[in-house]
């Protein structure tokens, strides 16, 4: 009887172990997959746009400066940030550097949109 | 319930990489000598109306097809009027007119000289020789659009001389691409037309990439942004090529020698939002070499870059995004613009 009860236990305690190693397994491939789909991926380039329409495409790897619409914008080290702007609430300015896929420096004064895009990888070969 | 809470770890898990693809392509078709795809959030209307638009194009205008209009001008006799339709003869004066302005470095009319070197499709390299200097002649003297007259009273087409053949296969990818792009725009969110490498950005910008002329395990050799409503086509000396004696011959013929062109531009990218210019002119500016094109594109009102024999890029109006290969580097000082 108590040979019968000891065997059970044993068996019981050894499917929770495997139990517990499968969701441990799952959760990390859960976290994986949902740091490859939800981490902003770093931009390649930043897009400008003055009222809606899009006027400079800048190349983030690329040192640059560009005045425009009484922005002065930077790009430096991979990321790109307003210098100066002559709006009254300089909230572009406070935006501070941007370098992210889907980030953006909005000055509504100026009507000046840049916004972070793509990763460099090309849809199509021509 | 630890099951349970497993089995839905496990669905969450298939959704989080079901999400990451929000666009399917759609591949169906094969028309002028090529494939063609779109990707777009497919619907079977549209797939119809894309079908419908690229078939009705290959049986139009395919020199193997006894339905097209070319097929028939090139069977007919001097002095024999072919009737065109409204589209066809705009097509026609559209192409006939876009030659002269490339000095003949893009010509329709060149057929005779393109069978002469075995280019016409559908074309198989192997064991193929190059003509002799009085095959050359002969064809080139049947090569000329001056045989061909557009009666615009008539709507038709005639010639002057029997052998005289037209081929419209280095521009008819472009005018594809763009006639699907008016025939779904309205209807699409977003899509991107491939047809055949000549591609159209439908609705947004595309991120496309330019084959690396000379060494085919780089994916791409450039990238750059293709802007919505634009259409861009590549020529290159890459493609159709065979080799006789150890000597490669490629497919875009320069008419002031008969032979394949030897230019210096090795490959040709050329922007626009008419795809007939976007891809005729690519293989005018094989021809014509980066001088002369950057003049004739600025002339024209396009953009576009050249990829030359010793290794420079050089952009035409256009912002080249990343260059792959580091021995080729971005030609962009006087020449831009010029």
């Amino acid at each position: 009887m108590s040979h019968n009860k000891k065997n059970r236990k044993s068996t019981y305690s050894l499917f929770r172990i495997w139990d517990v190693i499968v969701i441990v397994v799952v959760l990390l491939l859960v976290a994986l997959a949902l740091y490859f789909t939800l981490s902003p991926e770093k931009g390649s380039r930043a897009e400008v746009y003055v009222s809606g329409e899009k006027k400079a495409e800048l190349v983030l790897s690329k040192d640059a400066e560009l005045e425009l619409n009484g922005l002065k914008l930077i790009v430096s080290g991979g990321k790109i940030w307003v210098h100066s702007s002559d709006c009254p609430d300089k909230i572009c300015e406070k935006t501070g550097k941007i370098y992210k896929k889907g980030q953006t420096i909005v000055c509504l004064p100026n009507q000046v949109i840049v916004r972070i895009v793509g990763k460099g990888e090309v849809e199509a070969i021509s | 319930m630890k099951k349970v809470a497993a089995f839905a770890l496990a669905l969450s898990l298939l959704f989080a990489f079901a999400a990451c693809n929000d666009t399917e392509r759609y591949v169906n078709g094969f028309s002028m000598g090529s494939f063609y795809y779109a990707e777009y959030r497919s619907s079977s209307e549209q797939n119809e109306r894309i079908d419908r638009v690229l078939l009705s194009i290959e049986k139009e205008y395919s020199v193997n097809l006894s339905s097209s209009c070319l097929f028939r001008i090139n069977q007919a006799k001097a002095g024999e009027e072919i009737e065109l339709t409204e589209e066809e003869f705009s097509l026609f004066s559209a192409l006939f007119s876009l030659s002269a302005k490339t000095d003949g470095a893009f010509d329709p009319s060149l057929f005779p000289l393109v069978k002469a070197w075995g280019f016409d499709p559908p074309f198989d390299p192997k064991g193929k020789v190059p003509p002799s200097d009085s095959e050359i002649l002969t064809a080139l003297e049947a090569s000329s659009l001056s045989f061909f007259t557009l009666n615009k009273e008539t709507s038709s087409i005639s010639k002057s001389k029997d052998d005289a053949l037209l081929d419209f296969g280095a521009s008819i990818k472009g005018y594809g691409a763009e006639k699907v792009m008016q025939a779904i725009e309205k209807n699409v969110k977003s899509a991107l037309i491939n047809v055949g490498g000549t591609i159209a950005a439908v609705n947004r910008s595309y991120l496309v990439g330019i084959t690396h002329p000379r060494n085919d395990s780089y994916e791409y050799l450039f990238s750059f942004t293709l802007e919505q409503g634009e259409i861009c086509a590549t020529s290159g000396d890459y493609e159709r090529v065979f080799v006789s004696e150890g000597v490669s011959y490629h497919h875009i013929i320069d008419r002031k020698t008969g032979r394949p062109s030897n230019s210096g531009v090795v490959s040709a990218t050329v922007i626009s939002e008419n795809g007939l210019y976007a891809d005729s002119l690519a293989t005018a500016a094989v021809v014509l070499g980066v001088e002369k094109t950057v003049n004739l594109f600025s002339e024209l009102g396009v953009k576009g870059a050249l990829i030359t024999e010793d290794k420079r890029i050089v952009p035409i109006g256009l912002n080249i995004i990343q260059i792959k290969d580091s021995s080729y580097s971005v030609a962009n000082d006087a020449k831009e613009g010029a």
